[in-house]
């Protein structure tokens, strides 16, 4: 059945069930990801798939219900959950659906060149890419992971109130992971890109990244566990603030779940940081013209020169703190409950380069990458303590690769010591982009 | 699920290229959802998952296919589509035969059959029990899941089995708050079961630990950095193994010797202490299953016994690089993964020292009572993971609780320094992540000692 179908049958069938708010949130993607292995090709899976969100408000309270089943027998099925599920609830729930925005924003995130890309040039592109990497140097010894993989997307939003929303937006990624071993050790090296354009793609770079960051860990040195100063270099520090966004969410502040609450207006954070919201940074995978309740997006001041400016919100928590919806209504996907989350935090950059930050440091570490994070990580309390690797600075420079290491310390504190941002922004996969951060003291512990 | 004549038209044009095994996997899921937060139901949504997953093997290529739309000419064409990266002629399928899968999981309450009262009754009780511990528990978020998972497996040696896999799962997460100081405590037992699991679960115990470990973290001092013994109890605390050693020994791994312990039965892996079982067979608990996502029963592996390594997780595509015998551990998220070797319940056999003796026998060490999760770095072997409640133990004694440990190190190197075993075995439910998605397991131990370890803390060497 087609969805516009669905999604009339959906609207009227609700009305007739005496639902005056209902709203249809659907999503629907489809996927090509290739996986070469010692030339061959390992894995190539496609995919179609998508589902729709229904919500409506019954006896004043806002019920949930979703299915990936997009047929007519699944519409009485999500009638009567969402009554059941409106029922249950116990919380005192003003929330509505949404009339709409007055503007929103041209959204043309379609990349006609990324999906242009055919399979057989994606299976040649990983076969060079393999080739190259293995080629860099003769302590690789695998590759374990070669792959690329191009999509499509698009969300759409319908509700009773007469709003229809509707993006699309597509890409091609390719991801490559070397396992080098010198003597007894093992390193693994990773590295990922974001192909605009598979003719013109630097493959050879990108191989040779690869290979990098595998090489550059071997012959992993001791130094004493103290507190160093640190550089968390870019993708480390959009590792661990991704864990930190939700403290900015308005919901967890209203739930006593953030440390943050209460410091609107007020220094959080260093004075070189100054992070903004943007849900169409125009490097980022995705972009967005409207939140998971069809408000308009629009960039947010998030930290400026180390004020915080502004909780995240979406109409509920708005309401509630009695001020205006920022667009951060959010759903991980069809199959969740409204929340609130961030499009894409994106930290400003310094003025000077990584390189020249490195060179004021006489014995340090730079934090190459970290990992644990779901575990290691307290999103409420700010304490982490994260397996890291990196390597030893010394009089300005790289001195040595490093054995696997933990760093510790505290979140919230952290944004109050960084000294300094480079200029090297990187644009995670994921809802944050930064550059490095200089840290004058964190304790390190290393194997 | 699907009519016996469409499977048999998806498999046939599944193999119009070439493929030597094609399989269909169909999967029809209900789930629901319940949390609490501020003492009231806040969040409530019930949801269908519904889809086909087709996988092909031509040799060691293997091209898999998923889609939501189950009707049958999509599924043709999409099994074409999928065909269409392999090159060949048609290949020759066998007639389906019907089997019935083993029945490790007896249900006997399924959990869409409960009223969401009596769902709700439990959470309030939780939430009761955990504020009424201390007044510094300021919020509780109950958490309860229940999902029913019917799937269909086909494929063309004419394997056609069904089966329904029920999880119910609760659990609790205190917030204590003392000044600036906010520190969460955890606890989430779950099970291949029904309401029943919930009915029975002794919801005072795990609120009354989990705001227990939240109002004591907030007294923790900061934990010592270096290398020292340490002692983790049993249940959740064998996460360490599941990282440390279990996905080294998963075939996704191995069968492309990106694990350290690729080509190595019959060789010493460990300490004389450690004997290492995957074992999906016990009734009920979390990560069993009657039969694996390819449809193979599923069973007790041994992996490490005494030390010698014995044995892999084995899944049916991984197998042919390995030219070994399938284990019943092909596992997926649901329909969107490819299927592959993942854990069980996975747990380190009981040994013969009491808990009480192993803490005795320590000078000076770290506690570890309850873990948080990890990770590890198959191809390297090294691991990470968090302690959520730990003590310092000195002179055979448990002393100050301590925050932010994090263990690390090497899961080869780790298992020849267990010195000690002991004889409490207990399992703990959790989510494994990993190239086939996100599945439950359990992990389990009885306490155990490693000789010596790194822990990662904010303090300075001692």
């Amino acid at each position: 059945m087609k969805l516009q179908q669905f999604e009339a049958l959906l609207l009227q069938a609700s009305k007739e069930a005496n639902l005056q708010q209902a709203e249809m949130y659907a999503e629907r993607s489809t996927s090509l990801l290739i996986k070469v292995y010692n030339q061959d090709v390992d894995a190539y899976e496609t995919s179609q798939q998508g589902g729709v969100s229904f919500r409506a408000v019954h006896q004043g309270k806002m019920g949930y219900a979703y299915t990936e089943k997009i047929t007519e027998d699944s519409i009485p099925f999500l009638i009567e959950a969402v009554k059941e599920n409106a029922e249950v609830l116990e919380v005192e729930d003003e929330t509505t659906i949404f009339t709409g925005s007055t503007d929103y924003a041209q959204g043309d995130f379609y990349k006609p060149k990324a999906a242009a890309a055919t399979p057989e040039q994606m299976i040649t592109l990983l076969r060079n890419i393999e080739k190259e990497i293995k080629a860099y140097d003769e302590r690789i010894i695998s590759v374990n992971y070669c792959q690329l993989q191009q999509y499509e997307g698009e969300r759409q939003l319908a509700n009773s109130l007469g709003l229809h929303l509707y993006e699309k937006g597509n890409g091609l990624i390719v991801l490559a992971n070397a396992v080098a071993k010198s003597n007894q050790e093992t390193k693994t090296g990773a590295h990922s890109a974001q192909i605009h354009d598979i003719t013109t793609f630097d493959w050879q770079t990108f191989a040779q990244q690869v290979a990098k960051n595998a090489i550059a860990l071997l012959g992993g040195q001791s130094l004493p566990s103290a507190s160093y100063p640190v550089i968390l270099e870019n993708k480390a520090a959009v590792s661990l603030l991704s864990v930190y966004t939700n403290a900015f969410s308005a919901e967890q502040v209203q739930k006593g779940m953030s440390r943050l609450d209460k410091q609107v207006g007020k220094q959080i954070a260093s004075s070189v940081l100054t992070i903004i919201d943007e849900p169409r940074y125009k490097e980022a995978l995705t972009q967005t013209t409207f939140d998971a309740e069809g408000v308009a997006t629009i960039p947010t001041t998030i930290i400026k020169q180390g004020y915080l400016q502004t909780f995240l919100h979406n109409r509920q928590t708005a309401k509630k703190a009695g001020e205006t919806t920022t667009g951060h209504a959010a759903k991980a996907s069809y199959k969740d409950t409204l929340s609130v989350a961030p499009h894409h935090f994106v930290v400003q950059q310094g003025t000077e380069s990584f390189q020249k930050m490195m060179s004021t440091i006489t014995n340090g570490i730079l934090i190459h990458s970290l990992t644990g994070l779901h575990a290691g990580a307290n999103s409420v309390s700010g304490d982490f303590s994260l397996a890291a690797t990196g390597f030893h600075i010394k009089d300005g420079n790289i001195a040595s690769a490093l054995k696997q290491m933990t760093i510790a310390g505290n979140f919230f504190t952290l944004l109050q010591d960084v000294q300094q941002v480079s200029n090297d922004v990187y644009v995670g996969f994921g809802s944050v982009s930064s550059p490095s951060w200089y840290l004058p003291s964190l304790a390190v512990t290393i194997e | 699920m699907l009519k016996q004549t469409t499977i048999d038209n998806v498999i046939t044009a599944a193999l119009s290229t070439g493929g030597d095994f094609a399989e269909i996997f169909v999967e029809d899921k209900i789930s629901s959802r319940l949390e609490m937060q501020t003492s009231q139901i806040e969040r409530a949504i019930t949801g269908r998952d519904y889809g086909v997953g087709i996988r092909i093997f031509s040799g060691l290529r293997n091209v898999y296919t998923y889609t939501t739309d189950a009707e049958e000419g999509n599924l043709i064409e999409v099994a074409k589509r999928a065909a269409a990266a392999l090159k060949g002629d048609d290949t020759h399928v066998q007639p389906l035969t019907r089997e019935e899968a083993q029945i490790v999981n007896e249900i006997t309450r399924m959990p869409s059959d409960v009223a969401y009262d009596e769902k709700v009754r439990i959470l309030k009780e939780a939430d009761h029990i955990a504020r009424a511990y201390s007044d510094k528990i300021t919020q509780v978020r109950v958490n309860y899941i229940e999902d029913e998972q019917r799937v269909m497996i086909a494929n063309s040696e004419g394997k056609f089995v069904e089966d329904l896999r029920v999880h119910t799962r609760f659990s609790i997460m205190p917030t204590a708050k003392e000044g600036n100081q906010i520190q969460t405590g955890h606890y989430g037992p779950g099970a291949s079961a029904g309401f029943e699991f919930l009915e029975n679960l002794n919801i005072k115990h795990y609120a009354t630990e989990a705001s227990r470990i939240a109002v004591t973290m907030l007294k923790a001092e900061e934990c010592p950095s270096g290398k020292f013994p340490v002692i983790i109890d049993n249940e959740f605390g064998g996460v360490i193994f599941h990282e440390a050693c279990g996905h080294g020994l998963e075939a996704t791994a191995v069968a492309k010797g990106n694990s350290v312990f690729a080509n190595r039965i019959g060789e010493k892996v460990a300490s004389d202490l450690v004997t290492y079982i995957d074992d999906g067979t016990l009734a009920n608990e979390w990560g069993s299953l009657n039969m694996d996502d390819e449809g193979e029963a599923t069973r007790r592996n041994v992996l490490i016994e005494n030390g010698i390594l014995k044995g892999y997780l084995v899944d049916k595509f991984n197998a042919r690089r390995m030219n070994t015998a399938l284990t019943g551990s092909s596992r997926r998220q649901s329909y969107r993964y490819n299927p592959t070797s993942r854990m069980t319940n996975t747990f380190i056999a009981n040994g013969t020292s009491t808990p009480a003796s192993i803490i005795q026998d320590t000078e000076y060490g770290i506690y570890a009572k309850y873990m948080g999760g990890g990770s590890v770095n198959p191809a390297t072997g090294d691991y990470n993971f968090a302690v959520m409640e730990g003590y310092i133990v000195e002179n055979g004694e448990i002393k100050q609780p301590i925050k932010g440990a994090t263990l690390i190190g090497n899961g080869a190197e780790t298992l020849y320094k267990v010195d000690r075993v002991g004889n409490n075995l207990a399992h703990g439910a959790g989510m494994c992540g990993s190239v086939s998605g996100s599945i439950p397991v359990n992990v389990g131990q009885p306490m155990i000692r490693v000789s010596e370890m790194t822990v990662g803390g904010t303090k300075e060497e001692v």
